[in-house]
């Protein structure tokens, strides 16, 4: 729960900046209504099945207040200090718009009317959607026009200390452009409890090429909810890696929607829960047109007391002939007071489909630790090792180097941190 | 200064293998065993590595005056004994330039690190000597390879680590004869006073590119028969139920 | 030919024999239409119940009140389902008949379309039928009978063997476990009791046919199957009904119990005709090193909702469900598996295969539970889709939950179609493409269909190829 003395997010609708267009005040106040009118999600529903709804405890977080000083970020980033924007980067490439939210609402307001919150959140977490909505939204609009390949990758960093941020990345690349994005999230310190609600919209037109990492690794006190969609039109490609390294609860909702021929979806996610953590993630691959191909692989790590929770879907509409579609979960459990679900899902309405889902969950084979051992690598090292080669597997699967560079390192670093 | 066995007794599931093994390896030599499948020339490589499916019961293992039993497998291999495996694990998504890493990192003193430039103009130059292409660099442990290309892999770490003693568990299982001479070649540069060798085979082609000291065979979970390189030669010739029939009538 | 019009019966060389004809209906009792406190005194007077059963029924009527439909995760079409218009209990009033001599006239025609005396006589242990309600004709052949083994009516089974049924009925499958295992505990009628006593190892096969013969009718039949420790017993089941204007309710209970190291293997062919709602629940217990397989072939009915269930209480327990779905237009096969683990070393398998024909709709739902605390629990999971046609659906739904780092579990699902270069090759051979078609949808599900009885497993391959004729062109 929430420390600070502000009044409860859930409770009161939040100010928003006064120079917000009208449409947008509007949109907040009507999102503000439906939000309290939706339910809160139990365990009964469906899409929060096996969902550790006492250590969620979203409620009593109040929005969270400027600090003092600097943290000192990446310096080639936007950096966002409790929801506040404290440092942008060099203006980037002609004619590409990377801006604040904010900026974006105020400076182009039809362009950025479009694409705002324009996607719903179909997995479980509408009501958190609306939250997000109804309050101010820090993080970027990215706008990359027609052909433009934008050459170095847009970081933002999210620092969060206590109480509630509502990050949000909304990127639009325009036909047959490039763009690569990070997003980091990051505590303050190790002990302030966090709430941070996020939005992403990843939006790629005709041809255009989008590569995302959402690398999340909040202190154990904090909690993170995420709703996130690619929308990928004829022969574009959307890849997204999410890294959960952090936060006591956290949990993915992230859809992809194949809308045109050819369109291509690459889901991927790394998960090290330890200690208490759980990791809670839910996507949805809705194939709406033909020859479409999505291919989602989620692994997850689990240590200690952790637990972890996977519901996917494949959905391939009728007359969406010639998908190709697959999903895979894969569950390494190094404990044996750990816990992994796994739901994957497939529903297919249409002809001449290639679809499967896997999900495994197993432990270390002792065959491997022993092939390593007897090389001289120390039992603990070898299954830290082999565990980490499990997970670093993910990012063969990433084309962008920076993005698999950053995710490597900070993967080796959580490993190395965990004896 | 050897690798010495001593009246080895060992069992998997109760059922005993090895019953009684003799055998001493000094350094500076290549002794090669011999003997037909199910003699217990695999069981010993895996005991010797300390395998947890196998019991040792009785007998000891010393090398260079250590007690090879007292360490864990891993200690053994920083002790300087290393295992060519007949059938290596792969190992997905570990590259085989971090686990080469990872092991010589083992190997340093603490707080000692490895020199990274150093250690990779090494292992591109040995990946050289053996013909592996620099991509092996890059790829998870064994994963994917080509029965050649896994033993050619373990030649590579033999040739990293260096170690005081190697066993080769049938290397040559599976190698057309280009990559078996490749594979010799490997071993034979690692030869040295400094050095013993046990290489376990059943045929008797390996020995005529790494060419033994001395070669002893095995049978029943013993070695029945010592002798120079001339007996693998009698070996091939005759095959092995010369040495067992030798035995029932000596 | 369509599907309704076709049975699955034994008889292999009784081809024209169809499920597809009604007697007129000579029920001496008649529970009416609609379910209420009235409707289970009735049953449980007619039937002379003892007043534990009857607390029973009535503690399960409150509880099938109570719940709601589980549309929340299952079809909305349970909704059309009218509680008020079903009669809940039709029967002619007679005792089972222990000789074939004996059974009404009409009954036995029914029957020997359906090729059971053929059955008996052929080679069958014993055969329990069903007509409605009640069992008409049950018979156990003396060799199964002086080896100790029960084989009767359930309403028999607690009656004459209390001590026997009493302990374990209810206790597998709670009443409370769904809404339809609800509604069968409130009115259950009809169904199999078996025991086997320790040690005993029926070698034929115990059978039971069911039948619906009359409009409106709700069918509850309710089955108990021990097999005590170190016997061995297979079970057959076959259902069908005639096509009526109006839906049909089929909602039975099945508990199985295999004690230490028994083994317990349940078949069923269901082919009901396309307008049976056919909502089963079906659950064994397996103790020590005790082994429950699930053999099922779902062909027919509107919709089925049906995921038969192992638990595996003691060491070294091993539960398998191996089953075949096959959805024709109009058709829902909402099929799965339960696999719940409560003892170390103990081993699960499910293999499913659905084949979608036309507008057909197939589901796989699966549930593995590995609780906390246990060690070396494995399950394996395969389920592979087949869709015919452009209108053909599939659905995929397993939940899998694995507490601790000694298990194996490993799902894997795929959903294909029959590829056009297969067909075409076998076109340039000389086969039509319905021979074709049929060819490679049998192959499809071959091995599965090798774990049925030899005369059923002719019988699925010809039901197989009537349906691939009218799927293609």
């Amino acid at each position: 729960m929430s420390l600070t003395a502000t009044p409860s997010i859930f409770e009161v609708h939040p100010d928003c900046e006064d120079s917000a267009p009208v449409w947008l005040a509007e949109a907040r106040n009507e999102a503000w209504e439906r939000f309290t009118s939706l339910p809160m999600p139990g365990p009964k529903d469906e899409p929060w099945r096996f969902a550790g709804i006492r250590k969620m405890a979203l409620e009593g977080f109040g929005a969270a207040q400027a600090v003092e000083g600097s943290v000192g970020g990446d310096e080639n980033a936007f950096v966002f200090v409790n929801n506040r924007l404290t440092q942008r980067p060099k203006p980037s490439q002609n004619g590409v718009i990377v801006c604040t939210i904010s900026e974006a609402a105020e400076q182009h307001g039809e362009l950025f009317r479009r694409f705002f919150h324009a996607q719903g959140a179909p997995l479980g977490s509408e009501k958190f959607q609306q939250l997000h909505l109804a309050s101010k939204q820090s993080g970027v609009f990215v706008f990359v026009p027609r052909g433009t390949v934008v050459e170095a990758p847009i970081v933002v960093e999210h620092w969060v200390g206590e109480g509630a941020v509502f990050p949000y990345t909304l990127v639009v690349a325009e036909e047959n452009s490039e763009v690569t994005v990070i997003d980091r999230m990051r505590s303050l310190d190790d002990t302030g409890a966090g709430f941070a609600l996020g939005l992403f919209d990843l939006y790629a037109a005709e041809g255009a090429h989008v590569h995302y990492l959402r690398s999340q690794n909040l202190n154990l006190a904090s909690r993170s909810l995420a709703v996130g969609s690619s929308v990928v039109g004829r022969g574009a490609d959307v890849k997204s890696l999410l890294l959960n390294l952090g936060c006591g609860w956290s949990r993915n909702e992230h859809v992809s929607y194949l809308n045109g021929e050819a369109a291509n979806s690459d889901m991927l996610a790394v998960s090290i829960p330890t200690g208490e953590q759980e990791c809670d993630q839910r996507t949805f691959q809705h194939h709406r047109a033909e020859h479409t191909t999505s291919d989602l692989l989620f692994k997850n790590v689990l240590y200690d007391k952790s637990k972890s929770v996977f519901g996917g879907l494949i959905l391939v509409d009728e007359g969406a002939h010639h998908t190709d579609a697959y999903q895979t979960c894969r569950n390494l459990i190094l404990s044996d007071t750990a816990e992994a679900h796994s739901m994957p899902g497939l529903e297919i309405n249409a002809d001449q489909v290639r679809c499967s889902h896997g999900a495994t969950t197993g432990q270390i084979g002792e065959e491997e630790v022993f092939y390593l051992m007897a090389r001289g690598i120390p039992g603990p090292d070898a299954r830290r090792l082999i565990a980490l080669g499990f997970a670093l597997d993910v990012l063969e699967k990433i084309s962008d180097q920076r993005i698999q560079s950053e995710a490597a390192t900070a993967l080796e670093a959580k490993f190395a941190d965990l004896f | 200064m050897s690798l010495l066995i001593t009246d080895l007794h060992a069992a998997i599931d109760g059922t005993e293998i090895l019953k009684g093994l003799n055998l001493e390896v000094p350094k500076g030599e290549v002794h090669a065993i011999m003997g037909p499948n199910g003699s217990g020339k695999s069981t010993l490589a895996k005991v010797l590595a300390g395998h947890e499916d196998y019991q040792v019961t009785s007998g000891s293992v010393s090398m260079d005056n250590q007690d090879l039993f007292a360490m864990e497998v891993d200690e053994r291999s920083r002790a300087g004994f290393f295992l060519a495996f007949q059938y290596p694990a792969e190992i997905p998504g570990v590259s085989n330039a971090n686990f080469l890493r990872a092991a010589l990192q083992a190997r340093m003193p603490k707080g000692e690190d490895l020199d990274a430039v150093e250690f990779y103009k090494e292992m591109r130059d040995k990946m050289g000597k053996l013909g592996m292409d620099q991509k092996f660099t890059g790829r998870a442990v064994n994963e994917g390879f080509s029965g050649g290309e896994k033993k050619r892999n373990e030649i590579l770490q033999l040739m990293m680590l260096a170690p005081s003693y190697a066993v080769l568990d049938e290397t040559d299982s599976g190698l057309d004869i280009d990559a078996l001479k490749v594979v010799a070649e490997g071993v034979n540069t690692m030869r040295s006073p400094a050095r013993g060798f046990l290489v376990i085979t059943h045929y008797q082609r390996l020995l005529d590119y790494i060419v033994p000291d001395v070669v002893h065979v095995m049978a029943d979970g013993k070695i029945v028969k010592t002798g120079g390189k001339d007996l693998a030669l009698e070996l091939e010739e005759k095959g092995y139920d010369w040495v067992k029939e030798e035995l029932v009538t000596s | 030919m369509d599907k309704e019009s076709q049975t699955v019966t034994a008889i292999a060389e009784e081809k024209d024999t169809v499920g597809d004809f009604t007697f007129p209906e000579r029920n001496k009792f008649d529970a009416g239409y609609g379910l209420s406190e009235a409707t289970v005194d009735y049953i449980c007077d007619v039937k002379n119940d003892p007043d534990w059963v009857r607390d029973f029924r009535k503690k399960a009527l409150r509880i099938f009140e109570e719940k709601p439909m589980p549309t929340h995760w299952a079809t909305k079409d349970l909704e059309t389902i009218n509680f008020d218009k079903i009669r809940y209990y039709l029967s002619d009033g007679e005792r089972p008949k222990r000789s074939w001599d004996e059974v009404p006239d009409d009954i036995k025609e029914t029957f020997e379309r359906l090729g059971i005396p053929e059955q008996e006589r052929a080679f069958l242990a014993g055969v329990e039928a069903q007509f409605d309600s009640e069992a008409a004709y049950s018979n156990v052949k003396d060799a199964v009978s002086e080896q100790g083994v029960i084989f009767v009516n359930s309403a028999e089974g607690l009656k004459e063997h209390e001590e026997v049924f009493r302990p374990w009925f209810g206790k597998v499958i709670p009443s409370s476990d769904n809404k339809f295992s609800a509604l069968n505990s409130a009115v259950f009628s009809g169904g199999s009791f078996i025991y086997v006593p320790p040690g005993v190892k029926v070698t034929h096969p115990l059978q039971a046919y069911f039948r619906i013969n009359s409009e409106n009718f709700g069918q509850f039949e309710r089955t108990l199957i021990i097999v005590d420790e170190g016997a061995e017993l297979t079970y057959m089941e076959g259902c069908t009904a005639p096509k009526f204007e109006t839906a049909t309710l089929h909602s039975a209970v099945v508990e199985l119990v295999a004690m230490k190291d028994a083994k317990l293997q349940y078949i069923t062919v269901q082919n009901w005709s396309s307008n049976v709602f056919n909502l089963v629940t079906k659950r064994g217990i397996a103790h020590e090193n005790a082994e429950v397989r699930w053999i099922d072939c779902n062909i027919g009915s509107r919709l089925t909702m049906k995921y038969p269930g192992v638990v595996m209480k003691g060491k070294g327990a091993r539960g398998e469900v191996v089953s075949i779905a096959l959805a024709n237009d109009g058709q829902h096969q909402d099929t799965g598996a339960k696999m719940i683990h409560a003892a170390d070393n103990t081993t699960s398998n499910v293999v499913s295969k659905s084949i979608s024909v036309g507008e057909g709709r197939s589901t796989y739902r699966g549930q593995v539970h590995i609780p906390k605390h246990l060690k070396g629990c494995v399950n394996n999971t395969e389920c592979d889709a087949l869709l015919i046609n452009s209108k053909s659906k599939t659905d995929t739904y397993p939940a899998i939950s694995v507490k601790g780092n000694k298990h194996a579990t490993q799902h894997e699902a795929s959903v294909s179609q029959v590829s056009e270069e297969q067909i075409f090759y076998m076109q340039q051979r000389g086969l039509s493409e319905a021979e074709a078609m049929s060819l490679s949808v049998n192959g499809f599900v071959n091995d599965l269909v090798r774990e049925f009885p030899m005369e059923y497993s002719v019988e699925l391959k010809r039901l197989i190829d009537l349906e691939m004729e009218g799927s293609v062109g």
